[in-house]
């Protein structure tokens, strides 16, 4: 059997053409023939489970599920005959039988339901059955999401979803038959699971109304939201976002099944945080008087810039950007760079050295797919890069990928690892484990973070690139990948904006008398700037800081004029990711208040 | 499973068997371990360069287990659910390798095939079906326990041949072959002759080669409730055929049997019996209608009689039942009236004989069993729909 072989069947009486190895229901989907499914997902191993996709096939007696059975050459295959459509509505009705399918008290009524829309194609007003209704438990115990037994169909594919996406398995089915019930880790409540990281993803592949988004629930249904599509910039993974919007407020965020990088998954930051945490928004430019901060028109704010600007020439200026910012606002500040005699961009703890030797990864994500052996060194994706730690659980878990973590702090990740051990000198018998672990390994993936960058770190590294590129058996030895925490910095270092770690020192070097800081949407503010107090004092004495920020922090505290950024969702232009990527930014929502893009107030104050 | 396992070149092999089978448990145990010490098992079995392995598994009691991809998914750890086929376990079995997967009982067959011969074996049996097969005889029978049986054997034969007869010179009313889900064979075709596709033409299996043999005193409405019921819990719930579907069948058979049926609940059954058989992933749902579909064709007059008449012939279904203290009978010994649960047996003033009132009667059964001169009486008299308006009202639920 060669898989992908050319073969041809006959569906519905139409002659249809398909690859060898792949199930009747993809054929069919590939020939436009439609055929109903309830848990079979892409991307997810076939379950057979829900019946609905039942179809005959000539020289069978029995009904086999399209979504499991390979299509095979030269067979007649019947999709809707009288005898399936009459088993489909059935197994329909005996769905609505067993549950409370009471639709206008459900979060997903009129139209994000498949078992409704199922429900309306088959005509289905009313059922034969009496209804069994268990009153089963509504667990809203969980920070985002919900689950309401009474709604599961047990279709399962938030079990597959979690176990072969997100690779978890915190989700699994407990008891049997009618008294089945889905059930987190050890049955618990959501809310004290150890195991479910919050991604989101088991929300996004329920068919039904059994898992719903809180903020989303009961706001109509998303067909009737704008849908725009865009990237996260909570890290440099950058996956794809579907952002639903309606009356100018965010319904829901979903990954994008079309992006390249994520191809739909996402972590808890990019899915939930950025849009459910509460976070207080500057919403209009305000100006220091007699000690307060009070609004003022982005006219005055601009003429108040502009004279602390000219008023500090005899000084030094000194210019602070986020690592957040995007490619726009990166070219803009090349532009007016020279009105600065520094600018910098404040980045996470070590990252300054990767900065200064950027590297984009290539395809790093799909190298994460392919690879049989993993090293992460100094990098906390699970903390970080969400997605990135989906690929390596899967990896492990489901391909049997070796995994060697060394890293200064533990994470959920280090129970995956063959090896996990702590980034200090390492004597010889762990470098022979290494060897052993990874000895038949053929396509290994070096993934470093910035915590790898201290003097052992970049011993350990060296010496781990030597041990895979001679022990790699023939495999090729790809370049390690680099895996940074801050959204643009790669981007921003290689474009020539100088990385800052230690802002004191780096304030320190000249008299700095005036400051300005482009905080755009860092989720604290932009306040981490002031974690030694020294840097406080020091801003506090020169008074002539200038913050330009989404959200409000102590740094506004020290500020003289404050001036409101757009958030990620109200941005338009481009970031690019750790593997190069330059990933188009869509404004999903116009800029709440007087917020404005930061390349245009930038293009303001400076014009 | 040495002899197999050399021919088809593996070196691991299981037997899986329920936690509840201790005894079973106990002598597998021992027999693999002789079969190590001759050398029968283990390294380099016989000298012939062959290693070969034997692991027993301990089910954990779920008779869908023994659905060859629930069990394979069990052997592995995993949930004991089944998956769809293809694979096949030959294709993708355990942990994603091919697997070979067979009864024991197949497997004892393959020593006198290879010492006798092919033709040997299949000069035993029928036609289509050769060979021999085990049957448990169980139920209304004189001789209960296992028999091994050529293929063909009439069910004449085996119940009141090897089986000796129905006790205490009762009628015999019906079999139940092939297990839980077997279908009911009624005695006008105890003639044919034992094999697969007899049993299937009269709407039954081989299955496990079980026979429950049922008298007159079983009611077959009751016995497609009882069978139903197990198949229901047993269902693992993985498609809603099988997992709602055999629900519902019992919340009919359940309200038949409590003299709730309705005139259309018969074809409901039939109905949701044809889309489970037809719709569900694996044999467990697509046998579980068995024995309501073969009881529905066989005797179809006593679902009648409990749906339109609201009585049970064989005088099994409590609610439809009746008890009385036949007044000549009694010889007023009392035991009646300490075995009834509710008091509600006293004695008829002024003499020595009990009454029963009938209002306050539950129908337990208790008199009938404990009464030595049969003075208790069991009738199923029937109901007519005038008499218990309110039966309209509790069989027709919420109309949908
Ligand atoms: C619900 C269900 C329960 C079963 N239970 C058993 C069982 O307990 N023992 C058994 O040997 N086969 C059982 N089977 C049949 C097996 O799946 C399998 O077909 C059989 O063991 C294959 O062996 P054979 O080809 O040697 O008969 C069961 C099948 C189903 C659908
Ligand atoms: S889950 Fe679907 S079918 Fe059930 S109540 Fe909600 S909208 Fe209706
Ligand atoms: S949120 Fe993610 S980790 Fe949690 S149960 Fe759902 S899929 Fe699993
Ligand atoms: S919670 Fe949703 S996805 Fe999970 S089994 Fe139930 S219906 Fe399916
Ligand atoms: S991995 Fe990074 S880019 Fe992707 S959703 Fe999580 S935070 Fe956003
Ligand atoms: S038919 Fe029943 S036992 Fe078999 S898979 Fe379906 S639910 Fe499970
Ligand atoms: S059947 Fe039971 S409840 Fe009725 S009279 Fe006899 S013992 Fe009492
Ligand atoms: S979609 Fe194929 S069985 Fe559910």
């Amino acid at each position: 059997m060669i898989a992908g072989k050319e073969i041809s069947l006959t569906i519905d009486g139409k002659p249809c053409k398909g690859a060898l190895g792949q199930t009747i229901l993809q054929v069919a989907g590939d020939n436009g023939i439609e055929i109903p499914t309830l848990c079979y997902l892409k991307n997810l191993s076939p379950w057979g489970g829900c019946r609905m996709c039942i179809v005959e096939v000539q020289g069978s007696p029995k009904v086999v599920p399209a979504c499991s059975t390979p299509a095979t050459d030269g067979s007649t295959v019947i999709t809707n005959s009288e005898r399936l459509q009459g088993l489909r509505r059935l197994t329909l009705e005996l769905l609505f039988s067993e549950r409370n399918h009471f639709c206008p008290i459900c979060p997903m009524n009129k139209g994000d339901c498949d078992l409704q829309q199922q429900a309306y194609g088959f005509g289905i007003d009313s059922i034969r059955y009496p209804y069994l209704y268990p009153a089963l438990l509504v667990d809203v115990s969980g920070k985002y999401f919900g689950l309401d037994h009474n709604r599961c169909i047990l279709c399962t594919r938030c079990v597959r979803t979690c176990d072969e996406i997100e690779g978890v398995h915190t989700l699994d089915i407990g008891n049997r038959g009618v008294k089945n019930q889905i059930v987190v880790d050890l049955n618990v409540m959501f809310g004290a699971s150890t195991t479910c990281t919050s991604c989101g993803a088991c929300v996004a592949a329920c068919p039904t109304g059994a898992l719903f988004d809180k903020s989303a629930a009961f706001h109509g249904p998303l067909s009737r939201c704008q849908q725009v599509r865009t990237t996260c910039t909570e890290c440099p993974v950058g996956c794809g976002l579907v952002v639903y919007t309606k009356d100018n407020r965010i319904v829901d965020v979903f990954g994008d099944a079309e992006s390249t990088v994520s191809r739909g998954h996402l972590c808890r930051r990019g899915r939930y945080e950025t849009w459910v945490e509460p976070r207080p928004r500057i919403l209009r430019p305000m100006v220091r008087r007699d000690g307060h901060l009070v609004p003022t028109s982005w006219g005055d704010a601009v003429h108040t810039v502009k004279t602390l600007i000219s008023a500090s020439n005899h000084g030094q200026n000194a210019m602070l950007v986020s690592p957040r910012v995007t490619n726009e606002t990166m070219r803009t500040l090349q532009k007016i760079g020279l009105r600065f005699d520094h600018i910098g961009m404040f980045v996470a703890d070590k990252e300054s050295a990767l900065c200064t030797s950027p590297e984009f990864s290539t395809d790093a994500m799909k190298r994460l797919d392919d690879a049989d052996g993993m090293i992460l060194l100094g990098a906390q994706p699970s903390r970080e890069q969400g997605v990135v730690a989906a690929k390596i659980r899967v990896a492990v878990r489901k391909r049997g990928v070796k995994l060697v973590i060394l890293n200064s702090r533990r994470s959920d990740l280090d129970a995956y690892a063959d090896i996990s051990a702590p980034i200090v000198t390492l004597e010889r018998k762990f470098w022979n484990r290494v060897g052993e672990v990874l000895g038949n390994v053929k396509r290994p993936v070096l993934i470093y973070g910035a915590a790898a960058m201290t003097a052992v770190g970049v011993t350990i590294l060296d010496r781990l690139t030597k041990v895979l590129t001679s022990q790699c058996n023939g495999g090729e030895m790809l370049a390690p990948i680099q895996l940074p925490t801050s959204t643009n910095s790669l981007a921003l270092a290689a474009g020539g904006v100088e990385p800052v770690e230690d802002i004191s020192t780096w304030l320190g070097v000249q008299p700095v008398n005036f400051l300005y800081v482009v905080a755009s949407d860092e989720p604290d503010g932009g306040a981490r700037l002031l974690k030694e107090p020294h840097v406080r004092a020091f801003l506090e004495q020169i008074d002539c800081v200038v913050v330009q920020a989404s959200y409000e922090s102590a740094l506004t505290d020290v500020a003289r004029v404050v001036l409101p950024s757009a958030i990620w969702c109200e941005k338009n232009g481009s970031v690019t990711n750790f593997e190069g990527r330059a990933l188009p930014l869509r404004a999903a929502l116009a800029p709440s208040g007087e917020a404005r893009e930061d390349n245009i107030v930038l293009e303001t104050v400076f014009a | 499973m040495a002899i197999g396992a050399y021919a088809m070149g593996s070196n691991r092999g299981f037997i899986y068997i329920r936690a509840e089978y201790g005894l079973a448990v106990k002598r597998l145990h021992i027999a693999i371990e002789q079969a190590y010490k001759y050398g029968l098992l283990g390294k380099n079995i016989l000298e012939k360069g062959f290693d070969f392995d034997v692991e027993v598994r301990i089910g954990a009691g779920a008779f869908v287990c023994g659905e060859e991809t629930a069990l394979m998914r069990s052997v592995e750890g995993r949930r004991g659910q089944p998956q769809p086929r293809p694979p096949f376990p030959a294709q993708r079995g355990l942990w994603g390798k091919p697997t070979n997967i067979n009864n024991v009982e197949t497997w004892a067959t393959i020593r006198p095939i290879i010492l006798r011969g092919a033709p040997w074996f299949a000069s035993i049996g029928t036609e289509k079906t050769k060979g021999t097969k085990v049957f448990c005889l169980a139920g209304k029978i004189n001789n209960t326990g296992v028999a091994e049986l050529p293929f063909g054997t009439t069910l004449r034969e085996m119940i009141f041949g090897v089986g000796g007869g129905i006790p205490n010179g009762k009628k015999f009313k019906a079999v139940q072959t092939g297990g839980p889900s077997g279908g009911v064979i009624p005695e006008q075709h105890l003639d044919i002759p034992v094999e697969y596709e007899s049993l299937q033409k009269l709407g039954s299996i081989m299955g496990s080669g079980g026979m429950v043999v049922m008298d007159e005193d079983s009611c077959m409405v009751d016995v497609a409730r009882f069978f139903m019921d197990f198949c229901c819990d047993e269902s693992c719930g993985k498609c809603p055929p099988c997992r709602v579907g055999t629900r519902q069948m019992l919340s009919i058979l359940e309200r038949i049997c409590n003299g709730q049926g309705k005139p259309d609940d018969i074809q409901k059954l039939e109905d949701l019996a044809a889309m489970v058989k037809d719709s569900s992933l694996c044999g467990l749902g697509q046998t579980a209608p068995n024995p309501v579909l073969t009881t529905l064709r066989y005797f179809r007059d006593e679902y009648m009689a409990h749906i339109v008449e609201k009585r049970c012939p064989a005088r099994v279904c409590r609610e439809l039942l009746h008890f009385e203290i036949d007044q000549v009978a009694c010889k007023g010994c009392s035991i009646c009236a300490r075995a009834c649960p509710v008091q509600t047996i006293h004695k008829v003033d002024g003499q020595k004989k009990f009454y029963i009132t009938t209002e306050t009667c539950i129908h337990c059964g208790a008199c009938f069993e404990a009464c030595r001169f049969d003075a208790v009486v069991k009738t199923s008299p029937g109901r007519t729909r005038t008499e218990t308006p309110e039966d309209e009202v509790l069989a027709g639920e919420v109309k949908s």
